[in-house]
């Protein structure tokens, strides 16, 4: 399959069971993962430091080789597909190095030449609204932290990619960038056509913007589905305390994550509420209290589960 | 179109629905018309920075209810509904959201003479808040 | 791939400019400061241009429409560029009559001694920069810093019978001119070796 025909069938993101140990390293730093993006979509990482965000992201970019598993970009394979591929790419790195000795004009000559899509009417508009505009003479070395990630972002977004990988785009910025970034971000999405994958440890960024959540947890995925299906998936419960007998049965395959008997009820955290209900023991008094959590909650929910 | 729908961290209700409350508010008091255009789901997702998904959920429920239908290739439309309709939807609604409210009172082990008597209160006060 | 090349010459224009100063230097001093020039610039440069690629640079690179290929062969354009750049300036200097009071260029033809010092120029850095594509820029320094150690054994006195012993009778007995192409010819055959093996192993790692 040529990459054209690949291109326009293929989802926005796809892995398979793909494993990734780095030389020299005894751990796996992902460990058979599976994921889909669909084109039109944000793909929301959560994950601790250390739990795989990054390597997920830079195999997608190609810039690693997976040891094992089926990685597509656009249908195409990332390793193999060579340079073209990456024309429908936007990819910021966590803390993005560009040249210290280049001002920003000289390095956005540099990109645009890279790119046949390259739209600077949109640039201009992308220095605008991240305040970028009176830096354009400035040597990148000169830059905040947080005005470099806002210069690599606005450079990834202004070929009008596909498929946009960002690691932590949001970390480090002020709440107002932060805000302005997340809103370019939606507006990329626009056509319909162009997926956004981000890891992101501030889950309120991942829960306001996000179609799709992956939480990662030492390079497997503890989940990935969608948020909202999610968010009314995972909740926290006050049950009567009759209920404890049952609960021990349940043993912890069942949907729920943690319990605990408390004086008068129970407290519990459920990981499936539908499937709770469709266990729960007719002889049991009903009805039971059901709270919605954050993301963020649930992420440390989770995550602290499968530390125990 | 730009809809004006604040969107609340700190609200129990999920996203969507305070979008689609939102909506439904809207549409029930006639700030939207019968027939008129809602911005598009992607429109809706970036005015109001958030999750196409969540928007998308919205208006999912919101047709459910049968409060706006949508034409492929055209957008989405807020429906027209006889009043009485509206009416019973309104009654429904609020009957829901009641359920909750008298179900969250059982689980503390109120009985049905306890809530009578809160809601006889809270008539009397026209819906105010009370001496607090 | 020019533009990467473009890229390192414009990012590093200050400390080229800086080194191709030197032969005017030389031409004051005299020709020795030559050969020294020639190997400091190209390796200079290369070690220059690598930090700022190992500081970010390279996974910049690698996440733009470039190959792997292209990014490890600007590297080595841009030295082979710099030495001609290098060679050329070193015989036009020579070519001008010398000042009195300083050494005149041996009686040679002028790019003799520039040609041979170019070639052993050409196969320090590029071990070095195959080094960097192979194991990153820290270690590839430390190991190419041991292999400029290597003058050093001159000093060893049976090490330094040896090598005058030789080196004298290589040029009393063969033809200077033909010496220098030979060396060039190595030199280049040897950091077409170096470049190609560089791109094999680049091609398979990770940028991490």
């Amino acid at each position: 399959m040529t990459l054209e025909t690949a291109m326009e069938t293929g989802a926005a993101l796809t892995m398979r069971g793909v494993s990734k140990r780095y030389r020299g390293s005894r751990t796996w730093a992902l460990r058979d993962l599976s994921l889909e993006v669909p084109r039109g979509y944000v793909m929301g990482l959560l994950g601790k430091n250390g739990a795989g965000k990054t390597t997920l992201i830079k195999l997608a970019c190609g810039l690693l080789k997976a040891d094992s598993g089926d990685i597509r970009v656009l249908g195409a394979d990332p390793e193999r597909s060579g340079p073209e591929l990456r024309r429908f790419i936007g990819y910021v790195s966590e803390a993005p190095q560009l040249y210290n000795n280049l001002s920003l004009r000289w390095l956005a000559g540099f990109v645009a030449g890279r790119f046949p899509a390259w739209d600077e009417a949109y640039f201009r508009q992308l220095l605008r609204r991240l305040d970028l505009r009176d830096h354009l003479g400035d040597r990148f070395g000169k830059l905040s932290k947080g005005t470099k990630v806002k210069f690599a972002l606005a450079l990834a977004l202004a070929h009008r990619p596909k498929v946009l990988l960002l690691d932590e785009p949001t970390s480090g910025l002020d709440p107002a960038a932060r805000r302005e970034v997340l809103s370019v971000l939606l507006e990329a999405l626009r056509d319909g056509e162009t997926a956004v994958v981000f890891s992101s440890h501030i889950t309120s960024d991942v829960e306001k913007i996000a179609d799709f959540v992956t939480i990662i947890d030492r390079g497997r995925v503890l989940l990935t589905e969608d948020k909202e299906t999610l968010l009314n998936r995972v909740v926290r419960a006050v049950l009567p305390r009759e209920a404890g007998e049952w609960l021990e049965r349940l043993g912890e395959e069942g949907p729920v994550i943690h319990w605990q008997m408390g004086r008068r009820r129970i407290t519990a955290l459920i990981g499936d509420l539908d499937e709770f209900e469709a266990l729960y023991p007719r002889a049991l008094p009903r009805p039971f209290d059901v709270t919605r959590m954050n993301l963020e909650d649930i992420f440390v929910a989770l995550t602290d589960a499968r530390e125990e | 179109m730009t809809m004006f729908l604040p969107l609340s961290s700190r609200d129990p209700r999920p996203l969507y629905q305070q979008i689609s409350d939102q909506v439904r508010e809207q549409i029930l008091s006639g700030e939207l018309q019968p027939g008129e255009r809602l911005p598009s789901i992607r429109e809706l997702a970036e005015q109001l920075t958030t999750s196409v998904i969540t928007v998308r959920r919205a208006y999912a429920d919101l047709e459910a209810e049968g409060y706006n239908y949508t034409r492929a290739g055209q957008g989405t439309f807020v429906s027209h509904r006889p009043q009485e309709a509206i009416r019973r939807q309104v009654m429904e609604d609020f009957a829901g959201t009641l359920r909750d409210v008298v179900r969250r009172g059982l689980a503390r082990g109120l009985d049905g003479d306890d809530i009578r008597e809160i809601l006889e209160r809270i008539l009397e006060q026209g819906g105010m808040d009370g001496d607090a | 791939m020019l533009a990467l090349v473009l890229k390192d010459l414009y990012e590093q224009r200050t400390n080229i400019l800086f080194f191709l100063a030197f032969p005017a230097l030389g031409y004051l001093v005299g020709p020795p400061l030559y050969g020294a020039f020639l190997i400091l610039l190209p390796w200079s440069i290369a070690i220059r241009a690598t930090y700022a690629e190992d500081r970010g640079g390279l996974e910049f690179l690698c996440s733009l429409p470039f190959s792997r290929n292209q990014i490890v062969t600007a590297k080595f354009l841009l030295v082979l560029l710099l030495l001609l750049l290098g060679v050329g300036e070193v015989v036009l200097v020579s070519a001008l009559p010398p000042l009195e009071g300083t050494q005149p260029v041996p009686d040679q033809a002028l790019w003799v001694m520039p040609v041979t010092v170019a070639g052993f120029a050409a196969v320090l850095t590029g071990a070095f920069l195959n080094l960097f594509f192979r194991i990153g820029y820290i270690r590839a320094l430390n190991y190419s810093r041991l292999l400029a150690l290597l003058p050093l054994a001159l000093l060893i006195p049976q090490v330094q019978q040896i090598v005058l012993k030789s080196g004298v009778q290589l040029f009393l007995t063969s033809d200077p001119r033909r010496l220098a192409l030979w060396v060039l010819a190595g030199s280049l055959v040897v950091y077409l070796a170096l470049l190609l093996d560089a791109r094999r192993v680049f091609g398979q790692k990770d940028i991490a």
